[in-house]
C-alpha cells in the first residue's frame, strides 16, 4: 500500500513562531522612538543654532556698538564745545549705549535683550568659561564708562564730568572692541560646538533609525527565504521519501506482476475478470486462450463467445445468470450455488469440419467496490476428461448390471441350449447385417424401391421376432427386453410412409447392441463352462434328449407367458413325435413351436373369467401332438388350443384397413386365415411382449414354407378351439 | 417463526413438515397450489416459504413474482423436481431467494433455510 505522504517537515516550534513578531515588534518600537529622538534632536539643534546664531550676531553687533557710542560721545562733545545743537548726538548715545549695556549684562547673567532684528530675545548665560572671562573684563572696562555715559546722556553733566566721560571713553573704546571681537570669535567656536555636540547623537539615531527600517524588510525577507529554504529542503526531502516508497513499490508491483505473469502463464485454468457486459479484462491466464480456442480474448464479451458454443436454451439461461452475478442486491451464495455452467457442453467448429465436442466448467467470484459488483472473477477448466470418465464409469456400471442380468439369466440355461440360442442370435444377426448391408439400402425414391426395403425392414423384423421368441423360450429376460426394444424400433420405422437411408442407423445401431450382448453372452457362457464340470456339461449336451428338453422349455415359456398375460393353461405334449419331427431340424422346430405357442395365448386362449362365463374350465388345454405321416412324405406336428379360435371378423377388419383384402369384398374363410401369414398382421390392439406386432405367423411360414419346404394348415371354430398343423419333410434321421 | 409450505402433493408436504419440525418454525400451514399461496401469504405473513413449481391452477414460479411484489422482503425456497439448471437461474431471477432440488433431505432443506435465514 501506498504511505502517508505528507512531508517529513520540521514544525517550527512555539517559542521560534512568537520571537519572529516580537523582534519585529522591538524594531518598530525603536524605529518609533528613534525617530521620536531624530525629531527632538533636530529640533533642539535648530533652537541652539538660532539661540548661537543670534548670540553671534549680538556679540558681532557689540562690537559696532561701541564704536557707536564713542563717535556720538566725540560728536556731543565737538556740537557742545561748537554750541551747536548736540540732540540727536546724546539720543544716539543714550540708545545705543543702553542697548550694549543690556546685551553685555545678557551675556553675563542671562535676559532679555533687543536682538539684531528687533525683537527681544532671551540671552542664556554665557557658560564657556573664555566667554565668561571676556565678559567679565568687558564688564570690568564698560561698567565705570557706562555710569559716566549715563551722567552725559542725561545732559546735565558739567564740562569735567563731560571731558572724563570722553577720556575714559577715548582709553577703553579699543579694549572694548577687541573684547568684544573676541567674544565674537568664541562665540563662533563654542557655538560651532553645541551645535556639533548636538548633531552627533542625532546622526546615530539616524544610523540606528535606519538600520532598523532597513532591518526590517530585510529580516523578512531573510526569515522568508529561511522558511522557502527549510520548506524546499522539507519538500525536497519528502519527494525523496515519496520517490523511494515508489520505487519500492514499483519494485513490489513489478515483482508481483512478474509472479502473477507467472501465473497467468503456467495455471492449468482459465482465469480472467469480466465487467458488467461481459467483456473480458487486459489480464488472463494463458490457458483461456487454449480452452477457448482463440488467439485473443482481452475486450472480447465472454458472453458473445458462449453465444457461439452455446445451444439457445443455455445460452439464455448464461445471460440471465450473468445479471444475477452482477445484481448486487442477490446474495452471492445464492447465485453461485445456482451456477449452471459447472460441466456445460460445447462444440467448437472443428477447422477439419464438424466440431469438437468438449465439457467446460466455470466457476465465478464477485469483487466487489463498495456496494456495487466492480467485476466477476471467472475460473475456467476444460473438464471434458473428468466427464467422461464419469460416462464411462457409468457405462461399465451399466455394462456390469447388463453382464449380471445376462449372467442371472443363462445361469439355469443348460450349456448345450445356450449353445444352440447363441447360434441362433448369431444366424439372425448375420441375416440382420445381410439385408441391411444390401447396395439399393442407400437411396430409393421410387414406390417400388420402398417397398423393397419395406420387405427388407420385414426380414429383419422376422429375425428380431425369432431372437424374442427364442430368447423368451429360454427365460434369457435380459434379451427378451432387447430383442422388444429393437422390434418397437422396426415397428416405428416400418409405420413410415417414406423411408431413407438415415431411418436405417437406428436399426443397425440395435443390431451392434444386439450383437455386443452376444458377444457378452458367448464370453459368460464360456466362462461359465469353465466353472460347470466338463464332462457333465458334455454329458448333458449330448445326452439331452432334444424333444425332452424343447418339451420342458415349452412349458416354462407358456407358463411365464400365461402369467403375464393372467391367464391359465395346461400344455400338453408328445414328447416323441416333438422328438422325431424335430430330430435334424431342433432350431426350425423350437422357433416354430415358440411362436405358435405365443400367438395361441395371445390371441386364442380366453382369461379364465371369460372362460369359465362360456362353460369352460378357467384353464386352457394347449396339445402339441403328432400326426400321421402325409402321403407325399411329410410329418407334422399339431397345435391345438380350446380357447376362441380365430376371430374371423377382426382379421377381416384388420385385413381390409391394411388393404389386403378390398372392403366388403366376397372372400372365403380360408382366405380370410391365410391373411394371417403375412407380415406385419396382427388383430391384437397392443402390441406386447408376447404377440401383437404381427410378425409370429409370418415367421412360421418364412420356416416353414420358404426354408424348409413344408406346409401348414389351420383349423378352427369360433369360440371352440384353434389347431396349426406344421407339415415338414421326413426328418433324414427318421428315414434312416 | 413461521413456514409456509406450498406443494400439490400431500406427501411432500409432509416430508418438508418432518424436515423442518425441529422447533424452529413455531407455526407451519400449507397450500396446494400458486393462487392459494399468494392468498395465504397475506393472511399468514410467513418468515419463510417453500415453493414447488409445478403445480395447478398457477404455477411456483408466478407465485413468487405475485408475492415478491406485494412482499418484497419475502424470503422463498423453491423446491423442485425438475434438475434443469435453467429453472434454478429462472427461480433466482424471479426473485427466488434459494432453490432446492428434490428429493429433499433434512440436511439439504436445514441448510437451505439457514442460508436463507442467516442474515
Amino acid at each position: 500500500m501506498i504511505a502517508d505522504q505528507s512531508p517529513a517537515q520540521p514544525a517550527p516550534t512555539r517559542g521560534r513562531r512568537l520571537l519572529a513578531p516580537l523582534v519585529y515588534l522591538s524594531l518598530a518600537l525603536l524605529i518609533a522612538a528613534g525617530g521620536y529622538g531624530i525629531w527632538t534632536y533636530t529640533r533642539d539643534l535648530a533652537r541652539a543654532t538660532d539661540v548661537n546664531n543670534k548670540r553671534i550676531n549680538l556679540a558681532g553687533r557689540q562690537r559696532a556698538l561701541s564704536q557707536r557710542m564713542t563717535k556720538a560721545l566725540l560728536a556731543y562733545d565737538r556740537d557742545t564745545r561748537a554750541q551747536l545743537p548736540a540732540n540727536a548726538a546724546l539720543g544716539e548715545l543714550s540708545k545705543v549705549s543702553g542697548t550694549f549695556n543690556a546685551v553685555i549684562r545678557g551675556f553675563d547673567a542671562g535676559g532679555t535683550v533687543p536682538g539684531t532684528d528687533g525683537k527681544e530675545f532671551l540671552m542664556p548665560a554665557v557658560t564657556d568659561a573664555e566667554e565668561k572671562r571676556i565678559v567679565r573684563d568687558a564688564l570690568e572696562l564698560w561698567l565705570p564708562l557706562y555710569d559716566r555715559l549715563q551722567e552725559v546722556a542725561s545732559g546735565k553733566a558739567s564740562a569735567e564730568q563731560l571731558a572724563s566721560a570722553v577720556d575714559m571713553a577715548r582709553t577703553r573704546n579699543v579694549p572694548i572692541f577687541d573684547l568684544m571681537n573676541d567674544l565674537t570669535n568664541r562665540t563662533e567656536v563654542t557655538a560651532r560646538a553645541s551645535i556639533a555636540s548636538a548633531s552627533t547623537p542625532r546622526s546615530v539615531l539616524i544610523a540606528i533609525v535606519s538600520v532598523a527600517v532597513f532591518l526590517i524588510p530585510g529580516l523578512y525577507l531573510w526569515s522568508r527565504a529561511r522558511a522557502e529554504g527549510r520548506r524546499a529542503r522539507a519538500a525536497l526531502g519528502s519527494l525523496e521519501t515519496t520517490y523511494a516508497q515508489l520505487s519500492t513499490q514499483s519494485a513490489n508491483l513489478a515483482t508481483a506482476k512478474a509472479e502473477t505473469d507467472r501465473i497467468m502463464e503456467t495455471v492449468q485454468e482459465g482465469l480472467m475478470l469480466i465487467d458488467a457486459n461481459g467483456i473480458i479484462g487486459e489480464h488472463h491466464s494463458r490457458e483461456l486462450l487454449a480452452i477457448f480456442r482463440q488467439d485473443q480474448l482481452a475486450g472480447l464479451s465472454l458472453l458473445n463467445l458462449l453465444q457461439r458454443l452455446l445451444s439457445e436454451k443455455m445460452f439464455n439461461t448464461t445471460k440471465d445468470y450473468f445479471g444475477l452475478l452482477f445484481d448486487a442486491n442477490r446474495k452471492e451464495k445464492t447465485v453461485l450455488k445456482v451456477n449452471p455452467l459447472t460441466d456445460i457442453e460445447v462444440n467448437f467448429p472443428n477447422p477439419a469440419g464438424g466440431f469438437i465436442h468438449r465439457y467446460l466448467g466455470f466457476s465465478f467470484r464477485r469483487i466487489m467496490d463498495g456496494d456495487r459488483v466492480a467485476r466477476v472473477f471467472v475460473a475456467v477448466r476444460d473438464v471434458t476428461p473428468q466427464i467422461e470418465l464419469e460416462k464411462k464409469l457409468r457405462e461399465a456400471e451399466k455394462n456390469k448390471d447388463r453382464q449380471l442380468d445376462i449372467l442371472v439369466g443363462i445361469v439355469h440355461v443348460p450349456p448345450s441350449e445356450l449353445e444352440s440360442f447363441a447360434r441362433l442370435v448369431e444366424t439372425e444377426l448375420d441375416t440382420i447385417n445381410r439385408t441391411l448391408r444390401a447396395e439399393d439400402f442407400a437411396a430409393a425414391s421410387t414406390g417400388a424401391q420402398i417397398e423393397a426395403l419395406r420387405e427388407r425392414l420385414k426380414g429383419v423384423f422376422r429375425s428380431v421376432h425369432n431372437i424374442k421368441g427364442n430368447a423368451a423360450l429360454l427365460q434369457l429376460s435380459y434379451f427378451q427386453k432387447a430383442a422388444d426394444a429393437f422390434e418397437t424400433k422396426l415397428a416405428e420405422l416400418l409405420d413410415h410412409p417414406v423411408l431413407n437411408g438415415d431411418d436405417f442407423l437406428s436399426v443397425v445401431v440395435a443390431q451392434a447392441g444386439l450383437r455386443s450382448d452376444l458377444g457378452d453372452l458367448q464370453d459368460l457362457r464360456a466362462k461359465l463352462g469353465g466353472l460347470r464340470s466338463a464332462p457333465a456339461a458334455h454329458s448333458q449336451a449330448a445326452l439331452a434328449p432334444a424333444g425332452g428338453a424343447l418339451a420342458s422349455q415349452l412349458r416354462k415359456l407358456v407358463e411365464d407367458a400365461a402369467r403375464d398375460l393372467v391367464k391359465s393353461t395346461q400344455l400338453n405334449i408328445d414328447d416323441f413325435a416333438v422328438h422325431t419331427v424335430a430330430a435334424d431340424r431342433p432350431d426350425l422346430v423350437r422357433d416354430v413351436l415358440i411362436q405358435l405357442a405365443r400367438n395361441s395365448l395371445a390371441h386364442s386362449v380366453e382369461s379364465p373369467a371369460a372362460r369359465v362365463a362360456t362353460g369352460k374350465p378357467a384353464a386352457a388345454t394347449l396339445t402339441i401332438r403328432g400326426l400321421p405321416p402325409t402321403a407325399d412324405g411329410l410329418v407334422g406336428l399339431a397345435f391345438h388350443d380350446d380357447g376362441k379360435g380365430l376371430d374371423l371378423e377382426r382379421i377381416r377388419a384388420r385385413a381390409e384397413a391394411s388393404g389386403l383384402i378390398a372392403p366388403g369384398a366376397l372372400v372365403s374363410p380360408d382366405e380370410l386365415v391365410s391373411c394371417i401369414f403375412e407380415p406385419g398382421f396382427s388383430t391384437a390392439a397392443q402390441p406386447g411382449a408376447h404377440a401383437g406386432r404381427g410378425m409370429g405367423m409370418d415367421i412360421i411360414k418364412s420356416k416353414v414354407v420358404d426354408e424348409a419346404g413344408g406346409a401348414i394348415e389351420v383349423l378352427s371354430t369360433p369360440g371352440r378351439f384353434c389347431e396349426f398343423r406344421v407339415y415338414l419333410p421326413a426328418p433324414a434321421v427318421a428315414i434312416s | 417463526m413461521k413456514l409456509l409450505i406450498v406443494d400439490d402433493s400431500l406427501i411432500m408436504r409432509r416430508a418438508i413438515e418432518r424436515c423442518v419440525s425441529t422447533g424452529r418454525f413455531g407455526e407451519v400451514r400449507v397450500a396446494t397450489n400458486g393462487r392459494l399461496a399468494v392468498e395465504e401469504f397475506a393472511r399468514f405473513k410467513p418468515d419463510v416459504v417453500t415453493m414447488d413449481i409445478t403445480m395447478p391452477e398457477m404455477d411456483g414460479l408466478t407465485a413468487v413474482e405475485r408475492i415478491l411484489r406485494a412482499n418484497p422482503k419475502a424470503n422463498i425456497l423453491v423446491v423442485s423436481a425438475l434438475a434443469d439448471k435453467a429453472t434454478a437461474v429462472e427461480a433466482i431471477k424471479r426473485g427466488a431467494s434459494g432453490f432446492l432440488l428434490k428429493p429433499i433431505t433434512v440436511e439439504s432443506i436445514q441448510a437451505a433455510l439457514d442460508d436463507i435465514l442467516e442474515d
